[in-house]
This record gives C-alpha cells, structure tokens and sequence, in this order.
C-alpha cells in the first residue's frame, strides 16, 4: 500500500469526522434534547462561576454533588469569618455546581438579603464610614435584590416551586418593606401547584395591608370555594372570617355579600 | 476473527493483572463503598440520591482515567518492548491487532463498569431497606430506587468507554511517546465534554468566522455530555429517559467507536511499529 501524504491523511481524517458528526448530530438530536432538557448541564456561565472548585471532577459528569457538598462547606467557613465578598463567591460557584438542590438557593438567597446587608453595615459602621441612614437603606436593597436574583436563577432549574416565591415574598415583605409585591409573590405561590393554603392567605392579607381590600376580598372569594373541607390547613372558617370582616369593611351590601357555596 | 479473539483474551488478561488497574478498581470500590460515610457532608441532595451521584461520577470518573491510561500505555508497551513486532511479524492484520487490542480493554471497561455498578446497586439496596425500616413514613408508595435503570445506566457507560478507547487508540496511533497519548487524549476527552458549551456560543453567535469555527468544532468532536445521562436514570426528577433514547445513544457511541477505530488502523497502517 502506497503510504499517504500527511497532509491527505489528516485531511481525510477531519473528513470523516466531520461527516460522522453531521450525519450523527441530527439523528440523535431528540435524545440530546431529552438529557437537556432532564438535568442541569454545566454551561459557561457556571464554569465561570465554578472555576477552581475541582470543575475538572465535576465536568466528567460525576461527583456534582459532592463538589457542590464540598463548595456550600466552604461558603459557611467563608460565612462565619463575615467574609462577604468570598461567601458569596463560594455561594454562586455551589449552586452552578450542583443547581438541583433547592436548599443552596434558598439559604444562598437568606445569606445574600439577610446576613450579608448586616456585615456590610458593620463593616462601614467599624471603619467609622456610615455617614446616613439612607447608606443603611441602601445596602439592604442592594442585598436583598441579590438575594431575589438569586431565587429568580433558582427558577431556570426549579420552576414554578412555591417555596422559591414564598422566599422572595418574605424579602419584599421583611426588607424592602413592599407589601403588594410581597403580595404578589405569595399570590404566585398560592397559585403553583402544591402551594400552600398559607401562602394564599397571607397574599389576601397583604393586598389588604397595601390598601388593596377591594382586591384581597376578590381573591377570597373566589379562592374559597376551591378550599378543601376535609384538609385542616385549608382553614376555611378563618378564610370566611376574613371575607367576612372585609365585606364590612368595604361597606358591601347585604344582598352582594358572598354567600358560601 | 480467531486472531481477534486470541488477541482479546491476551489483552483482557494482561490488563487484569495489572496493578494499575487493579488499584484503580480498588479505589473506585472503596469510594463508592464509602458513599455511607460521605453523606455526612451532604447538605442538597436526599441520602440515597448522594449515594448513588457519587456511584455514577466513580464509574464515569474512573472509567475514563482507566480508558485513557490503559489504552496508551498498551499499546505503546507493546510497540516499546517489540512484542507489537514479533505479532505482526505473523499473519496478522494491524486492523486485527488494533482490533483484538481494543476488545481487549473494552472488555475490561465492561467489566469495571458491571463491578461498580453492581456495587452502587447492592449499598443502595441495603440502605434503601434501612430506610424502610426506620422511616417508612418517607416511602408511602415502597421503593424509591429504579433498580434496572442502573442496567441502562452501565450500558450506555460501557458504550462511553468504548468511545474513549478508541479515541485514545486513534490518537496513540497519531502519537510517539505514551505521554504525549495520554495528555491528547485527555484533551480530546475534555473537549467532547465540554462540546455543548460550544453549541451555547454558537446560538449567542458572534462574528460568522467565529460561528463557523464552533460548527466544525461541533461537527468533528463526539458529544459526551449526551452520555451524562445519570440524573436521568435511577432518580429522575421528572420524566426518565426513554428507552429510545437509551439505544439512540449507544448507537452513537457504537458509531464513533466504529469510525474512531477505522482511523486509527489507518494511521496504524502506516507508521513504523
């Protein structure tokens, strides 16, 4: 056999492949589409965010969990030192690593808006730079805005999980002080499959609190004929208490007032 | 064919008394072994579903260390120490010879995979029933595990394998020295795991020069990420992955190992043993 020139062998080779990868990538296209679709891949972002974290370990597909494991140990070392640049380093570098678990968002996301917000206050307050309040409010918007983008990347992975718009609900409520978009949230959670009665209530609750009565007794309304009897934490009664109470409260005639189903 | 089989069962022996691979076995056991003691550092995960991660990154971990640094250092020990020559000096084809060579490791891939495998399926049986004992509330409807997932699970990592020994193969064929093999390989590895990431940068495309430089990139790379198929077997969070797709993927892999291994006995046919 006649021995080929490199240059023809290397040719033909990338030939090949290059007609093997053609013909193959679409053939097993629905496939791929099934295991992108079914788990988290690691992508640039997250290699970016994971970079150092023994990325080589987990991009052989393996050992995700335990990495991520090893990364969330290191996000609490880094967080009982109150360091918060390196926290929330190891924070992200943990949920890109292994972004199934909703615990490392959910306590990511109350490290980033809650603890984070208080060191950095600290920090200013030690170092004698707190001049305003309004530096004060700043910092903790700023955080629990971190904290929210957080929960809303947890989506992409968990979506629709009531527990995710339950914690950004308690951050408009608790630090930013927002209660209709608290409301919101938690009317988004109350609406997700397998949410919580509780979620609905305090969504009725809040809308009132914000001045919206008008609108938390048309959600009562129509929320409650949807209410388990047999289930306890539907607390019915309670909910028609509070139909009730917002009726006289908005002054609704007797012959409009709900009348249960 | 009875050149083949020879060559293989040659192989398959040599191999197995290596004290490579048998350590790499050993540790692969005992970190899969040691998943009960691990979890003690699990914060996401359920207990059984961490069991079994670090059960499938052992086999998809090791495995590919073991297919890269056996099959280089076969081949190259074979052509060093003239015993490549002394074969071929008989009649038999270098096709055959890289052939039965192959069969031979990717006999043994097999047979780490069943190993491991067959491990990850036992300690989960037994934790599982631990679990059922102690907190049945946690398993109204019996079982958690899909146990013949783990069957679809090794065979579509046997088929990985496979690819990476004759990736590893056909770059050896290309290479000179058993360093230069294994860190190529390792390379070539990494690259076809990372492949899809040049798909993403395809779709934010750029300039059309760089677009098409990730098309090829694509194109003459296998995707090994569509072998990555553990959490999609076993625990699946939602829907498992269908048996169409299964088969689909071992076709793939049945289909590079295929072309991968007509290159390298190419290359092999006419470089200097």
């Amino acid at each position: 056999m006649t021995p080929m020139k490199p240059v023809f062998r290397f040719g033909l080779v990338f030939l090949v492949l290059l007609l093997t990868g053609a013909l193959s990538r679409a053939w097993v296209r629905p496939a791929w589409k099934e295991v992108l679709d079914g788990q988290p891949v690691l992508n640039q972002e997250s290699l970016g965010a994971a970079a150092g974290q023994g990325i080589l370990l987990g991009l052989f597909g393996g050992f995700r969990s335990l990495l991520a494991d090893m990364a969330w140990i290191q996000t609490s070392y880094f967080w009982l030192d109150k360091d918060w640049p390196k926290t929330e380093t190891a924070l992200r570098a943990t949920t890109q690593l292994d972004p199934r678990p909703l615990y490392f968002w959910v306590q990511g996301a109350r490290i980033l808006a809650y603890d984070v917000s208080n060191w950095r206050i600290r920090e200013l307050e030690t170092s004698g730079q707190l001049q305003s309040e309004g530096q004060v409010d700043r910092i903790r918007a700023e955080q629990a805005y971190a904290g929210i983008d957080l929960l809303e990347q947890a989506m992409n992975y968990h979506k629709d999980n009531p527990r995710l718009f339950i914690e950004i609900a308690q951050i408009y409520h608790n630090i930013l002080k927002q209660p209709l978009m608290a409301a919101d949230y938690f009317g988004k959670a109350a609406s997700s499959p397998q949410g919580p009665y509780f979620a609905g209530r305090l969504h009725a609750e809040l809308l009132r609190r914000g001045g919206r009565p008008d609108l938390a007794y048309a959600f009562y309304t129509s929320w409650y004929p949807r209410l388990d009897p047999e289930d306890p934490f539907a607390m019915r009664p309670l909910v028609l208490s509070r139909i009730r109470n917002l009726e006289q409260e908005l002054g609704i005639p007797a012959g409009n007032r709900f009348r249960e189903p | 064919m009875r050149v083949i089989f020879s060559i293989t069962q040659i192989t398959f022996l040599e191999v197995v008394r290596q004290r490579f691979f048998n350590f790499l076995l050993l540790l692969a056991l005992v970190f899969s072994g040691s998943s009960l003691f691990f979890q003690q550092f699990n914060f996401g995960s359920s207990e059984l579903k961490f069991i079994y991660d670090l059960g499938s990154g052992t086999v998809l971990f090791f495995g590919t260390l073991l297919g890269v640094l056996l099959t280089a250092q076969l081949i190259f020990t074979e052509i060093e120490n003239k015993t490549a020559l002394t074969i071929l000096a008989r009649p038999v084809h270098r096709l055959q010879f890289l052939l039965g060579k192959f069969l031979g490791i990717w006999l043994l891939m097999w047979v780490f995979v069943l190993v491991v495998t067959s491990l990850l399926g036992v300690i989960l049986f037994f934790r599982e029933s631990a679990l059922l004992h102690l907190t049945p509330d946690l398993f109204p409807d019996g079982r958690h595990t899909r146990y013949g997932d783990l069957l679809i699970f090794g065979l579509i990592q046997g088929v990985r394998l496979g690819v990476i020994s004759a990736m590893t193969l056909f770059f050896t064929a290309l290479s000179r020295s058993t360093m230069y093999a294994m860190v190529i390989s390792f390379m070539g590895v990494m690259i076809c795991q990372l492949q899809y990431i040049a798909q993403e940068a395809t779709l934010a495309g750029r300039s059309w020069f760089y677009s098409a430089f990730l098309q090829i990139i694509q194109l003459v790379f296998p995707n090994f990420s569509l072998f990555n198929t553990s959490d999609l077997l076993v625990f699946p969070s939602g829907d498992a992955l269908s048996m169409t797709s299964s088969w689909m993927i071992m076709g793939y892999g049945v289909l590079y190992i295929g072309v991968l291994l007509g290159l390298a006995a190419m290359i092999f046919q006419q470089r200097e043993v």
